[in-house]
């Protein structure tokens, strides 16, 4: 199999290259395609990539593999190569750093604007805030986001306004503190939301649905805050 | 970037109004169009004075001009939308995004105009 990485180190090259290595898949076992790119940084030491528990739940290793964005750490090789080629280059749409590495600054702003964290004015109670079982149940598909980024690098909204719509990690996260039952700031959430780039950027495409490594559903967050501010006004 | 877009624009409600007037836009075109091809499956063999006499009738003005208007609604939010995504920045991009928009206006602005005239019988 061929594996084309696009290299790239801003402060000494001109431009991106894409660089051809070979690598033999075994026979006898599946790999992943973080796998792949151990075994080939043992070849060339000089290949740089985000990796760390290698399980699907850092969400370090995001990258586009034959165009399609995912963890390499979950992606089997068989189910990405094509054409005996398998293509790596860092998520799209974000400053490259080296490499395979991108500056995630610009998503993480994003994500700080829809105060991802529980607002509660309230007096706090003696021990906790309970949930019932099914406020509890509004938040399953939500919570599980890790942040990789693989779907607002996905999203062609988010590559033309990156600075302005906040993209789907970041709505998915803003629906996760709408919906739960122990914030109190929902009028405060809504009101950072009715503009025409936040979240109506939004173009319903559904990238991020296809790229999320966890199976999450970011357009259908986007659709219920839609509804919430339709229903705030 | 992303604090400065936030402090302008907090307590905007442009988007939700763009997003709900493009909706009922979208519903009265839709309308339209269905009611056309009723109008015409029904009458197969309209001839000029049909045409006319239905065209003219009080409902049918009112019809055609709310949608006309509708379409006119509806593609500046389309255009205005698409010519934020793909002419971005300042500087020379910002001047020609602003001419961008202008010439939509206009263009959009004379069509209703030339429209409404039509339907009208004025023109």
């Amino acid at each position: 199999m061929r594996v084309r990485v696009y290299r790239y180190v801003p402060e000494q090259d001109d431009a991106p290259r894409m660089q051809d290595y070979e690598f033999e898949l075994p026979q006898d076992r599946e790999l992943m395609v973080l796998d792949v790119l151990e075994e080939l940084r043992l070849q060339d030491p000089t290949i740089a990539y985000r990796r760390s528990c290698r399980e699907g739940v850092c969400g370090s290793d995001g990258m586009n593999m034959n165009g399609r964005n995912g963890l390499a750490c979950k992606t089997t090789v068989s189910s990405i190569v094509a054409r005996d080629t398998l293509t790596l280059r860092p998520l799209p749409g974000l400053p490259v750093i080296r490499d395979l590495v991108v500056d995630m600054s610009q998503f993480y702003a994003q994500y700080e604007k829809i105060d991802p964290y529980l607002i509660n004015d309230e007096e706090p109670p003696e021990k906790e805030r309970l949930q019932s079982v099914e406020e509890r149940e509004k938040l399953d598909g939500l919570y599980e986001c890790i942040l990789c980024a693989c779907c607002s690098t996905s999203c062609p909204s988010y590559w033309w306004n990156p600075d302005k719509f906040i993209g789907p990690a970041g709505l998915l996260q803003a629906y996760r503190f709408l919906a739960d039952s122990r914030d109190t700031a929902t009028s405060e959430r809504l009101e950072k939301l009715g503009d025409p780039y936040s979240v109506f950027r939004c173009r319903t495409i559904m990238n991020c649905v296809d790229a999320c490594p966890k199976d999450l559903n970011p357009t259908r967050a986007i659709s219920k805050i839609r509804t919430m501010l339709i229903e705030d006004r | 970037m992303v604090d400065r877009y936030l402090s302008e624009s907090r307590g905007s409600k442009r988007g939700l109004i763009d997003f709900i007037v493009q909706r009922l836009t979208a519903i009265v075109i839709g309308i339209y169009v269905i009611h056309l091809v009723v109008i015409f499956a029904l009458n197969g063999d309209m001839d000029y004075a049909a045409w006319r006499s239905y065209f003219t009738s009080g409902y049918s003005l009112l019809l055609s001009s709310l949608t006309v208007l509708a379409i006119a609604l509806h593609a500046w939010i389309g255009m205005w939308t698409v010519g934020t995504d793909y002419i971005r920045g300042e500087g020379i991009a910002k001047t020609l995004r602003l001419t961008y928009q202008g010439l939509i206006g206009v263009a959009l602005v004379f069509f209703l105009i030339w429209s409404l005239g039509l339907i009208w019988g004025l023109l």
